[in-house]
């Protein structure tokens, strides 16, 4: 199964990534967790790694050396890639948790992210899942990633809403973007402070034809762990987070 | 996307050849064209088109 994380900036997406796939390791899943997001570059923190992977882009020579290295034969040229086939200096593991990274734009005036795009969605559909394996993607903040159809080859697209009017209307667009992929999206509440403003939220959403099937309450272990750079713990949000879970994979 | 879909344009019907298409090198009888991810081919003809706004489309025709 793979699930993508996508929402408004800032409204949790790499948290609810890091905290189903603790869940997801928890129920015995192997889990590759793909860091899509070309920006934000915390992900391995919260995940417990000391460091990133050396990113997939690096592959094909980064964005730099692209033209040079093009045309090389690497494993993105092979029609299926199962877990074990993905180069170990291109991932970090923990336990039955690998992440994998496909680049970060590092430098001023280094260009557009249009390649890795074309790499995730190219990473994305060839990664073969088998038994109990699961793929967590952490997209990058917006819609853009639909425009270059890395969903196309995703199961379940879940969205991270805040309470804001902004991440609301996000919620309304992307739905409706997956929708012309015929993608199922489901909507997760993430840092409400109160069950009466989860409520309110949850109806505005049932008004956009978007059903929520997680709140992520306003934690403050969540927010010193975001802070302070280091893992997620297991509390209330990861129960939450396993509920979620348990939800994407009975209803696949 | 800043990478190029290219098709050939065959007695006005357009028909895909290569999509993320990142290289196209001039040949002597038409374009070497390399795909982001290193597949490569020969397209035999000359450029009809070069659209940098919709989708960064290239058209060739066969001569």
């Amino acid at each position: 199964m793979k699930i993508s994380v996508c929402g408004k900036g800032g409204s949790g997406k790499s948290t609810l990534v890091a905290l189903l796939a603790n869940e997801a390791q928890c129920r015995g899943f192997t889990v590759l967790v793909v860091d899509s997001d070309e920006s934000n570059s915390g992900l391995y923190r919260m995940l417990g790694f000391a460091h990133p992977p050396t990113p997939l882009m690096e592959l094909l020579g980064g964005k730099g050396g692209l033209r040079r290295k093009m045309g090389e034969p690497s494993v993105m040229s092979e029609t299926q890639i199962p877990l074990e086939r993905i180069p170990p200096r291109h991932m970090v593991k923990r336990g039955r948790t690998m992440l994998v990274s496909i680049g970060k734009i590092l430098q001023s005036l280094e260009g557009c992210a249009c390649p890795m795009g074309v790499l995730s969605r190219e990473f994305l559909s060839k990664v073969h899942l088998k038994g109990r394996e699961i793929a967590i993607v952490d997209m990058e903040a917006g819609v853009e990633h639909f425009g270059r159809g890395i969903e196309t080859s995703i199961d379940s697209v879940l969205l991270t809403v805040e309470p804001s009017f902004e991440s609301i209307s996000l919620a309304e667009r992307v739905k409706g973007l997956a929708s012309t992929i015929e993608k199922n999206v489901w909507a997760v509440l993430n840092k409400i402070p109160s069950e009466s403003l989860a409520s309110k939220l949850k109806a505005e959403l049932k008004n956009r034809h978007i059903e929520v099937i997680g709140v992520i309450l306003t934690d403050s272990e969540i927010f010193e762990a975001c802070l302070e750079g280091r893992a997620l713990g297991r509390g209330e949000a990861a129960d939450r987070a396993g509920r979620i879970l348990d939800f994407l994979l009975n209803t696949r | 996307m800043c990478l190029t879909t290219a098709f050939i344009d065959s007695e006005g019907e357009q028909k895909e050849v290569m999509h993320d298409v990142a290289q196209m090198e001039a040949r002597k009888d038409g374009f070497l064209l390399t795909g982001l991810l290193g597949e490569q081919r020969f397209i035999e003809g000359k450029v009809k088109r070069i659209d940098f706004f919709d989708e960064h489309v290239v058209v060739l025709e066969t001569t």
